[in-house]
């Protein structure tokens, strides 16, 4: 080999490295595009959008949805799917609250009582859907009917509790140039990108929504897999909770309205598909931000809320349309290229144009 | 060898198990239910049962061709909801409005449904994920048309399709009764129907072996929007009114029922009669509660458990032996 191909067979082998670890930590980069550009059309026609605290402000709304469509994210690559996210966020919520009573309970209770309890909804929910032939939909969409009559009957269909002063504060106070909640939210988001990329555990679960019989043949606990991601997605969901708690007066019966719905979009136009196998965390904070951003760009313009469904509804269609044209290599020549590309003879130009999931290797 | 394949081909044996059972657990839940309250077997309570289940056998029955041929439609609910309140703004009143509002909705259906069929089938996205921005673009379409409050104008005419009754049983058990001959017709005695088990079992296969799988895979989309409409005016003309939020559950308890009654999930197998049994299960469970007289938040945890439990319990994979 003379020195002069080896040296571009490494940079060629550098390109690679920096194309996947692109796709794995941030996901596709079209869905990053797309919310550049919505960003600037909304500086351009959103009037009031283009302030310091409205970008503070939508980062932080975006907190919550962000912390369940983590969650939802692991249970979509798993090819499974959580509608119970909405209740259990109600249940984190009204729990809280519940036990704070407005500070005469434990702050700490407050916050570690919910969490388990979604942790164990979430298992549950594993556990049927890894042992039985139930589509997981129904069995999330029955558990959430379950938790949220749980939830009624704990509230008497009322607004409940009510938080300490210094859990109130957390919603609004600032540390730095940032939002509390947003602060916090950063190291929970990093480990989760670690488990993802770096361990045993996030290969498992891509290995079992690409082909469970084939994770299971290849050695993986297939069932503790499915359990303790449906299990993470419950606690996501919990903690989703809190973090609508911090920023309300007392605990709403009904405040996870919509993030089931919101949360499966933002992880589809993350780039995920719901077979499996394919998806990122970091394609889902684009899909968050996304859906926040237009939320607010909405509120802002006055449009009435009723338009709000219809325009997430058109959202998810269009990326699940693409999704399907990327499958079938039409518009992926556009969107994706294929790292492995790179390898070719003639690589050594720009990268080769082709079609690859955005999900991670 | 060439009459055979021009000829619709013969039902196969039929698999018995699936439905069987589920009518087998419906006659002991009917036990059960007699024992546990005495007003289970009144007359007016059988009644209301008939009133209640015709809507959701309705809209079940479409789901089951979708569920058959391997897809699922979570729109129907929505589509439900658009329907009662279209209707009943269209009608406004008025007797000789009632035909062109009804076959206005039934359009309306036929093109959602369409829309959701060539999706799937053409550009080949994800039907979960398809049929679940429609609900969220007619959810929301329903919010705009009617600004969120509920709409009243359906005709005391109109309203008989549910209320009035034939030989002492509620019309709406005639519409769903006949919706499901229909049904039963075109799944058992038709190349298309035919086609749709073909889908479900092996959509590869049936393409190479020539049918066209995106015409049949669509037509079940657009089967199963039209029969969500009709359950929707069904539903309207039990309920009174058009309300946004009318239709919501009915996608779940459609697939629940669907698959209680033995359809598999992913397509291929499955018989209608189970449906009907998975409609008269989940009612009748849910009217016992209500005639024990529990609380109604504790009426939504049974609705749930009984769902997860049916499904887990009852639920068959479309691959055999996985």
């Amino acid at each position: 080999m003379s020195a002069a191909h080896r040296s571009a067979s490494r940079s060629v082998a550098t390109r690679v490295r920096v194309h996947r670890a692109v796709n794995r930590w941030l996901g596709p980069l079209w869905v990053w595009a797309v919310l550049v550009t919505l960003v600037v059309i909304a500086i351009y026609t959103v009037p009031e959008f283009a302030t310091v605290d409205n970008y503070k402000n939508i980062l932080k709304q975006a907190v919550p949805l962000a912390l369940v469509a983590i969650g939802q994210c692991g249970v979509i690559v798993l090819g499974g799917i959580d509608l119970s996210v909405a209740a259990v966020i109600s249940l984190g919520d009204t729990l809280s609250m519940g036990i704070m009573n407005g500070g005469s309970g434990s702050v700490l209770f407050a916050i570690v009582a919910p969490l388990g309890l979604g942790l164990l909804i979430g298992a549950a929910n594993g556990a049927i859907v890894a042992k039985t032939a139930a589509p997981a939909f129904i069995v999330t969409l029955g558990a959430a009917s379950i938790v949220q009559g749980v939830v009624f009957w704990y509230t008497h269909s009322a607004p409940y509790g009510a938080p300490a002063l210094s859990f109130g504060e957390l919603g609004f106070k600032e540390y730095g140039p940032l939002p509390a909640l947003v602060v916090l939210f950063i190291p929970i988001l990093a480990l989760a990108l670690f488990v993802q990329n770096r361990t045993r555990a996030g290969r498992h679960a891509y290995a079992v929504g690409d082909d469970d019989q084939v994770a299971a043949r290849a050695g993986v606990d297939v069932t503790r897999v499915k359990v303790t991601t449906y299990a993470l997605c419950g606690f996501f969901a919990a903690l989703a909770g809190i973090a609508v708690a911090t920023r309300t007066g007392s605990g709403e019966p009904l405040a996870g309205t919509g993030f089931d719905w919101d949360s499966i979009a933002a992880v589809v136009i993350g780039g995920a598909i719901l077979v499996g196998g394919r998806g990122t965390i970091g394609g889902t904070m684009a899909g968050v931000l996304i859906i926040t951003l237009i939320e607010n760009a909405m509120t802002l313009k006055d449009v009435s809320p009723f338009w709000q469904s219809t325009v997430k509804g058109v959202i998810v269609l269009i990326a699940v349309i693409i999704a399907a044209l990327t499958a079938k290599q039409s518009l992926g020549r556009l969107l994706h290229w294929r790292p492995m590309d790179a390898f070719r003879p003639r690589a050594a130009g720009p990268p080769a144009p082709a079609a690859d999931g955005g999900g991670a290797a | 060898m060439n009459a055979t394949a021009a000829r619709v081909a013969r039902a196969p044996k039929p698999d018995l198990t699936g439905a069987a059972a589920s009518w087998l657990v419906l006659f002991t839940l009917a036990v059960v239910a007699s024992i546990l309250s005495s007003d289970f077997l009144d007359k007016q309570n059988l009644l209301n049962i008939g009133r209640q289940a015709a809507p959701l056998a309705v809209v079940s029955l479409g789901q089951t061709i979708v569920i058959l041929g391997g897809g699922i439609d979570v729109s129907v609910g929505a589509v439900m909801s658009l329907t009662t309140v279209v209707v009943s703004t269209e009608m406004n009143g008025d007797p000789a409005m009632v035909i062109p509002a009804v076959l206005l909705v039934l359009a309306l259906g036929a093109a959602i449904g369409l829309v959701n069929g060539f999706l799937i089938s053409r550009v080949g996205t994800d039907p979960f994920v398809t049929t679940l921005a429609a609900m969220l673009i007619i959810s929301g379409a329903a919010l705009v048309y009617t600004q969120g409050s509920p709409t009243n104008g359906l005709t005391p005419g109109f309203r008989q399709i549910s209320e009035g009754e034939v030989l002492g049983i509620p019309a709406s058990v005639f519409f769903a009764a006949g919706a499901f001959a229909f049904c039963w017709f075109i799944l058992r005695r038709t190349v298309w129907g035919r086609t749709v088990y073909a889908l479900g079992g092996n959509m590869r296969a049936t393409f190479l072996s020539g049918r066209r799988t995106a015409l049949v895979q669509a037509g079940a989309y657009v089967a199963s929007s039209l029969f969500a409409v009709l359950a929707g005016l069904l539903l309207a003309a039990r309920i009174g009114t058009g309300a946004v939020s009318a239709g919501t559950g009915f996608e779940l308890e459609s697939i629940a029922a669907a698959l209680i009654g033995g359809t598999a999930f992913g397509g291929g197998r499955g018989r209608i009669s189970g449906t009907i049994a998975g409609v008269l299960i989940l009612i009748v469970l849910f009217n016992l509660v209500n005639l024990l007289g529990l609380p109604s938040q504790l009426q939504q945890i049974v609705r749930g458990a009984v769902i997860v439990l049916g499904v887990a319990l009852y639920s068959r994979r479309a691959v055999a032996g996985s």
